[in-house]
């Protein structure tokens, strides 16, 4: 049999692992994207090579169909409306899919940091004390504090609300918190599933 | 045959204690009866153990609060422990949690504990449940069911409090507006009357004398100006103690020729100093002297008359000239008969005095001004 165009690309099998959820709309919720975009950002201030880490697990996971490369990871990414290079390009279930599990791959390799750092916060805020006391902790916190300043966009609302260190440390340990969940058993299934709380109709 | 199952993570152990159906050499048995579970907290003197019943509610609540944790929308959780919900979770400071559970002794007393839980320990116990969950060889009817809460839990942006403000505002504002507004009186409708039937004769004389006075301020007008007038007014309407008909009355004896006879001219004269002086109402007095130029007919009637000071004007109705003047019915048609004109002046003690003006002279006078 002779095929005129190559068959259709079909989308990787993975994805298939978790629901389509039943929104309004073809495309993702605002929330969706800033929630990933962030969660990138907290991976990325884990650990240095993190965007290089996550596009080498997506072509481990056979996810190139989706997030082929650099440039498009980045217009991925940039899709969250907090960005200075905000994309008005919608993010769809697909790629959100990919990131949501790729998200959570990344987020197991680094459990052990993760778990210490969360239990060295622990310690600190009980005694009162200084995030700073805590070397690794403090890296963390101020890797994501720079990055978030230098893409954010501190005109937008969303943005506004954390221009304090104090409110960006609140922020960091939260999704520390969050990627902790997401390095679970079921991991993925719950992440993807708490991204569409409040937006399913 | 009775099996355990343990599952161990570094900040909790989840123990099952249950029966297996089928074979009991086969290892490959599912447990689906729970007779006791026990959640331990290793480092921690807790101990959390019970029946199917908390290992449902324990599964329940610690799925739908990490569901919650990761979302950051609250799930509808029970605040406290109940007969029914023998398990709670609620977040509290530092992202600290607080677990309660309702926990029954062997000798059947209930005691009430609560638990505070850090991040991590919360996540082994969460790792735990989701391990019993993913397990096909413990209880396969329990699984993990997840479903996206939907629109009616969205948090809203801003507590309801605050989203009433701008309401209570506007409220309050249009509140305020309409009782300022209920207090000034309703203002009375009055149907506009016509002009000329609602302005009183001392308005319509002012009236008359601006336009008297543009008219002569424009001498080219001076011919054209009083037919115009007679437009405005209906001849209908004029009455004898119309001024402004006498005055048009005076406007249309321009063309009459004048009578040039001297002893016609003192007759007249002698007649209607002595007719004014009879009419005259012997109680007004005046200030100054008033000075009309009065129009007579070679009959005595007379025609028309024209004041010639301000003092003439604003007293008019006091003197008898309206009285006496003939209004013809036709305002507009000019008269061919022949007139005399006198220069009638009223003193303030009453005495009336008429003096005849020479008909070349007026007419002069008339163009001059």
């Amino acid at each position: 049999m002779q095929l005129d165009s190559p068959p259709a690309p079909s989308a990787p099998s993975i994805l298939e692992t978790l629901p389509v959820p039943n929104l309004p709309a073809q495309d993702c919720p605002r929330r969706v994207r800033m929630d990933l975009d962030l969660l990138i950002l907290a991976i990325e201030s884990l650990d240095v090579a993190g965007s290089e880490a996550l596009l080498k697990v997506s072509e481990q996971l056979g996810l190139q169909s989706v997030i082929p490369g650099r440039v498009k990871l980045w217009r991925i990414r940039s899709t969250n409306p907090m960005r200075r290079q905000n994309q008005r390009e919608p993010l769809s279930i697909a790629e959100a899919k990919a990131l949501t599990i790729v998200i959570c791959f990344l987020a197991k390799r680094l459990s052990v940091l993760m778990r210490q750092l969360l239990l060295g916060y622990q310690q600190l805020s009980d005694k009162h004390l200084a995030l700073d006391h805590h070397f690794r902790l403090a890296d963390y916190l101020q890797r994501f504090r720079s990055l978030f300043r230098s893409r954010m966009n501190p005109q937008r609302a969303g943005v506004i609300a954390y221009s304090t260190d104090e409110k960006l440390n609140e922020l960091a340990i939260s999704l520390l918190t969050r990627l902790l969940f997401c390095t679970g058993t079921q991991g993925p299934q719950r992440l993807w599933s708490s991204l569409f709380d409040g937006e399913v109709v | 045959m009775t099996v355990q199952r343990q599952y161990t993570l570094p900040n909790c152990n989840l123990k099952l204690e249950g029966l297996s159906t089928g074979d009991d050499a086969d290892p490959m048995a599912p447990l689906t009866v729970v007779l006791n579970s026990e959640c331990i907290f290793p480092g921690t003197p807790h101990v959390l153990s019970g029946g199917r019943e908390f290992l449902d509610a324990l599964v329940k609540t610690v799925s739908d609060y990490a569901q919650s944790l990761l979302s950051g929308i609250p799930y509808p959780l029970p605040e406290d422990v109940s007969a029914k919900q023998p398990v709670a979770l609620k977040p509290g400071e530092h992202h600290r949690h607080h677990l309660m559970a309702t926990v029954t002794d062997a000798d059947g007393t209930a005691t009430r504990q609560t638990l505070e839980l850090n991040s991590v320990q919360l996540f082994d116990l969460v790792e735990a449940v989701d391990q019993l969950l993913a397990d096909t060889l413990t209880l396969p009817d329990l699984t993990l069911k997840l479903s996206s809460l939907d629109r009616r839990h969205a948090r809203p942006a801003e507590p309801m409090a605050q989203r009433a403000v701008p309401v209570a505002v506007g409220l309050s504002t249009l509140a305020a507006a309409a009782a300022l507004l209920f207090m000034p009186p309703v203002p009375e409708f009055e149907p506009q009357r016509r002009e000329s039937e609602g302005a009183s004769l001392s308005e319509l004389v002012e009236q008359e004398a601006a336009n008297l006075a543009e008219a002569e301020s424009s001498p080219d007008d001076s011919e054209t100006a009083p037919s115009d007038r007679s437009e405005e007014t209906s001849p209908d309407e004029a009455t004898a103690a119309d001024p402004i008909a006498a005055g048009i009355a005076l406007g249309r004896l321009a063309t009459a020729p004048a009578i040039s006879d001297a002893d016609i001219l003192s007759e007249l004269e002698a007649e209607l100093e002595d007719s004014l002086a009879d009419a005259l109402d012997a109680e007004v007095s005046f200030e100054d002297d008033l000075i009309y130029r009065v129009a007579v007919s070679e009959s005595g009637d007379i025609l028309g008359y024209k004041y010639e000071n301000d003092a003439a004007l604003t007293n008019i109705d006091d003197t008898p000239l309206p009285e006496l003047t003939f209004i013809p019915v036709d305002t507009t048609e000019t008269t061919d008969e022949a007139v005399a004109q006198f220069l009638v002046t009223f003193e303030g003690d009453g005495e009336v005095t008429a003096e005849p003006i020479d008909a070349a002279e007026s007419t002069d006078a008339d163009n001059e001004e």
